[in-house]
């Protein structure tokens, strides 16, 4: 993935009246004088509401959320990789390759990905459908190799599970 | 109390002294990127590593508080080899570019990779690249050279107040710069580039100058602004490359300004090089040799009676001796007792009362304004008017002290805990009166705010700036300070908190070395009061005053009324001595080709009152001389010319006069003298005007440029890059109900005189009012300007383009 910088859309996008109060909660679960703590969850609650991603605006708007200065939220978002600052597809397939998923075949199973997907990791298949990650230990390795399809987990995978999972997904 | 023994050497510390900072006691070296004493502690770069007694493995110094027995080593076998290891990895991703790299010769990393680093690397994979940004005018950026020691972070966030440089990714793909690019918002940016260790941030308009050592040094005072920074002139070949910060605890610490820093580039354009005599009126200036032209000029001088010449200096450009030969020679030699420094002042009505330096200028040291707390600013910018004190306000304010802000705008500040009162143009002597009854009755106190700031601080500071000083009732604003300050004990001897703090570097010296019209040098009475700079336009204009002697100013650039000016400059006949080929130089009969600052040696008093000494760095341009001599060499041609023929001589008589000129008086370790807390003139009735009106039109507030407050930064390119000048502020809401857009074109009309200005919407400027800066050249809002008249009414038409 470009690590460079961020991607601008010029749109600024907004949370609902919803949203907004349920950032009031996340708020209250710090003290008053470091609201700034709630970054990490709004940054996430941002990610899933904006489409799965975070654009500069996004960050931006965050950050006047919470009345931080814009580049200490882009700290945080650049820290954590699991904020994603580029589009990602409606599938963002998250393969671990991890020592124990390694051990149990997780190239095989990144391969099987690869080929069903057509595409290399980081990328975004050309019908914005599918994006292929490399990702570092989820915490399932009883289960070993596994993979992550937005919030899902799928575990034991083999090549053939692989394929049969992608050409389930809706 | 702790006891540490260091490399064998015992030194008693406070407890919770780093070890880093109790070896430099002991001035034992430890090598370091990331600390920086004026900086929070970070950390980061591991090169302090020390070997402490019982403790497994060696510590980083920095962040290591002593303990009492605690027996350290810096230069032991394991310290050694573990400075080698950090260093190793330090430069795995450096580019070792040092032969095209500014900071070749003066790296810290260059430095110490000499002592501790490899002589081959054992890295073969690809070093990192990471992004470089454009961050404005001051700053050039090579990223790759970044070692992330952070400091331009901590800078960011601590001292400036201005949150954008940052650290984004982690470990080998961290990348330290603002992310999104963008130009640094702030007036201290080119600290940053002084403080990087490396290569990574470097001055824009040093950029491949020079090198480090062939430059030679100068110490000097800044003459930007009334703090009086200390600085290091570096120079090559007869030229000022760059400017550096010298260390001063009480005063600037490590920092500098970008004015204060970059302006120098002003001192190259429009310079006089040689005397010039105009031979007719209206013909053209040519150029004479030194005995002509002081021929001219005193023949120009001789032709009138003594009360029809009259004197005008410069309180930005000019050193201590020239103000004081200046007034030596106009009043004792041409016997004419009409010379000011104040252009910009409309009050002069505490003229006529024996006033003192500690009326007039500074009574909290700098040192301690970061104790204050409370904090009270009148008509006050401190951040765009003398940055460096600002940045002890906000250590004040981070520390907790809250600030109120009295003045007719909305600052663009970088304190904390800030209340603005905005008040009506002129309404600031109401507003602060309002603040004084009220703090008589508890509950009109704590709906003050004002005056529930003041109750019960311990250390309460009042500082009134340039919107004060040049307010039509500057004299009253300054006495319901001082009144309302004592009121809460805020004068006392122990602590004052009474300031007035003036723009211009060396407004004090004028001051006290007597450039006024009431009072000689040394603060003595005068039999007869002459005239004050607007009287002696007046006179000029109307033809009263027949020779104008000008010392370094153009009038027509910094009087507050440039049509008055005009007329004066038309009217009489002009001797300009100075150093620039300005407004008023072009009007002169007679140009008497002075030095600027960094070209001679000077004595600047900042705004606390201290006498500081700047070195000269560098020769003025061809024929041009030291400007005292000039007016020495002039005074030869009248009956008793001026008793100094030297420098010594010259500072001897003026210590004479004032003897806080006398810098042999201070004891060891004195840098010089701040002012002495005599008491100010307390109880004087203060006087209330009726409260401003408001009309229908719009009132026109004029305020100085701060990147362009001096003939220096006036003709500075990089300023020129820093300013948003020669624009009308006005606010959104106003603006759209005159059809006014960004950046478009406005008519601003004051009765017969009108101007063109382009208008910058923003939403501090409050309702009703437009702010300009006063400004230079043609359209120059000063064009509206009168004395009589602080805050003109103005109506607006937009204009098509
Ligand atoms: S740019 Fe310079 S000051 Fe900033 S982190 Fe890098 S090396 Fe340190
Ligand atoms: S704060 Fe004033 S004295 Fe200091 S560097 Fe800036 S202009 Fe010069
Ligand atoms: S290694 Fe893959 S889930 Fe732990
Ligand atoms: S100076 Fe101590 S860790 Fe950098």
């Amino acid at each position: 993935m470009n690590e460079r910088t961020t991607l601008s859309t010029g749109v600024t996008p907004r949370f609902s009246e919803e949203k907004l109060q349920e950032i009031e909660k996340i708020f209250q679960r710090y003290p008053a004088d470091r609201r700034q703590s709630a970054v990490m969850p709004i940054l996430h609650l941002a990610q899933r509401e904006f489409g799965g991603w975070l654009s500069r605006e996004a960050l931006d708007y965050v950050a006047g959320l919470i009345n931080m200065p814009p580049i200490r939220v882009y700290e945080v978002a650049t820290f954590y990789t699991m904020y994603n600052l580029q589009p990602v597809g409606r599938y963002h397939v998250q393969a671990c390759t991890n020592i124990s998923c390694w051990l149990c075949g997780s190239d095989q199973v990144m391969d099987a990905l690869k080929n069903k997907l057509k595409i290399g990791v980081g990328h975004t298949s050309e019908d914005k459908r599918f994006t292929l990650a490399e990702v570092e230990c989820l915490g399932a390795c009883v289960n070993a190799p596994m993979m992550q399809i937005n919030d899902d987990y799928y575990e034991n995978l083999t090549t053939d599970k692989v394929v049969e999972i992608i050409d389930r997904l809706p | 109390m702790a006891t540490v023994i260091i490399d064998g050497k015992e030194i008693d510390v406070k407890a919770g002294t780093t070890i880093m900072e109790a070896a430099k006691l002991l001035d034992i070296y430890i090598p370091h990127f990331c600390y920086h004493p004026k900086l929070p502690i970070a950390g980061n770069c591991r090169m302090c590593l020390v070997e402490v007694e019982k403790m497994p493995k060696p510590v980083i110094s920095c962040a290591m508080p002593v303990n009492d027995g605690m027996v350290v080593k810096t230069d032991s076998e394991m310290v050694r080899t573990a400075r080698k290891g950090v260093m190793e990895f330090l430069l795995i991703n450096h580019p070792l570019d040092c032969p095209v790299c500014d900071q070749g010769g003066e790296c810290s990393l260059q430095d110490l990779a000499m002592k501790y680093g490899p002589d081959r690397s054992r890295f073969h994979d690809h070093k990192r690249h990471v992004p470089n940004y454009d961050l404005g005018p001051i700053i050039e950026t090579e990223m790759n050279r970044c070692i992330h020691c952070t400091r331009c972070i901590r800078f960011s966030e601590d001292v400036s107040g201005v949150e954008q440089m940052g650290a984004v990714y982690r470990g080998d793909h961290m990348q330290v710069g603002p992310f999104v690019e963008s130009r640094l918002d702030s007036e201290l940016t080119g600290n940053l580039a002084e403080l990087c260790p490396v290569g990574a941030l470097n001055f824009k308009p040093f950029h491949f100058q020079a090198r480090g050592w062939e430059l030679k040094h100068a110490d000097g005072i800044c003459s930007h602004c009334s703090v009086g920074c200390h600085t290091r002139m570096d120079h090559l070949d007869g030229r000022i490359l760059r400017v550096m910060s010298r260390s001063w605890n009480e005063g600037n610490e490590t920092w500098l300004c970008d004015k204060g820093r970059f302006a120098l580039d002003g001192l190259a354009n429009e310079r006089l090089t040689a005397p010039m005599v105009r031979a007719s009126q209206g013909g053209e200036l040519k150029k004479v040799s030194w005995p002509e032209a002081l021929d001219q000029a005193a023949k120009i001088l001789k032709s009138v009676k003594p009360e029809e010449v009259a004197g005008l200096a410069s309180d930005a450009v000019q050193g201590g001796e020239e103000l004081f030969a200046f007034q030596d020679l106009m009043r004792n030699v041409l016997g004419s007792g009409h010379i000011d420094h104040r252009l910009r002042q409309r009050d002069f009505s505490a003229d006529e009362l024996p006033l003192t330096r500690a009326d007039l200028l500074m009574n909290t040291p700098l040192a301690s304004l970061n104790g204050a707390d409370a904090i009270v600013l009148v008509g006050f910018d401190p951040r765009f008017e003398t940055p460096i004190l600002n940045i002890r306000l906000r250590r004040a304010t981070q520390a907790g002290a809250r600030v109120v802000s009295v003045g007719a705008r909305k600052l663009n500040t970088n304190l904390l805990n800030v209340t603005e009162v905005v008040v009506a143009p002129g309404g600031e002597v109401a507003r602060l009166n309002a603040a004084l009854q009220a703090l008589d009755h508890d509950e009109a106190c704590a709906e003050d705010p004002v005056a529930a700031l003041l109750k019960g601080a311990k250390k309460p500071v009042l500082l009134l700036g340039e919107g004060a000083n040049v307010h039509p009732e500057a004299e009253a604003l300054r006495r319901v300070s001082v009144a309302l300050l004592d009121k809460v004990g805020g004068i006392g001897p122990n602590w004052n908190g009474y300031n007035r703090v003036a723009a211009r570097a060396n407004a004090a010296a004028a001051q006290d070395l007597g450039v006024v019209p009431h009072r000689g040098a040394g603060y003595t009475r005068l039999e007869r009061m002459g005239m004050n700079a607007s009287q002696i336009l007046e006179a000029a204009a109307s033809g009263q005053v027949k020779v104008l002697f000008l010392l370094g100013v153009d009038p027509l650039d910094e009087a507050l009324d440039r049509d008055l000016a005009r007329r004066a400059l038309s009217k009489a006949r002009v001797i300009y001595l100075g150093a620039f080929y300005g407004s008023a130089a072009q009007k002169a009969e007679v140009v008497l080709a002075g030095l600027a600052p960094g070209e001679r040696p000077m004595t600047l008093t900042n705004g606390e009152g201290r006498v500081q000494r700047s070195a000269r760095a560098v020769n003025g341009p061809l024929e041009a001389k030291e400007d005292w001599r000039i007016l020495r060499a002039l005074s030869d041609r009248f009956a008793a010319p001026l008793g100094y023929n030297d420098l010594e001589a010259l500072r001897k008589k003026m210590a004479a006069s004032d003897h806080r000129y006398d810098l042999s008086r201070l004891g060891p370790g004195e840098s010089a003298m701040a002012c002495d807390h005599s008491p100010v003139t307390r109880g004087l009735p203060v006087t209330v005007s009726a409260a401003a009106e408001s009309g229908a039109a719009m009132q026109l507030l004029m305020v100085s440029s701060f990147y362009r407050d001096d003939p220096v930064a006036a003709r500075s390119k990089v300023m020129g890059q820093l300013a948003r000048d020669g624009r009308l502020r006005i606010h959104p809401d106003d603006a759209s109900g005159l059809a006014i857009v960004q950046d478009g074109l406005v008519r601003v009309l004051s009765g017969e005189r009108k101007i063109e200005v382009r208008a910058d919407l923003d939403r501090r400027v409050p309702h009703g009012v437009v702010i300009g800066d006063l400004g230079r050249g043609e359209n120059a809002t000063r064009e509206l300007g009168d004395y009589s008249n602080g805050y003109p009414r103005v109506s607006l038409v937009a204009l098509p383009g």
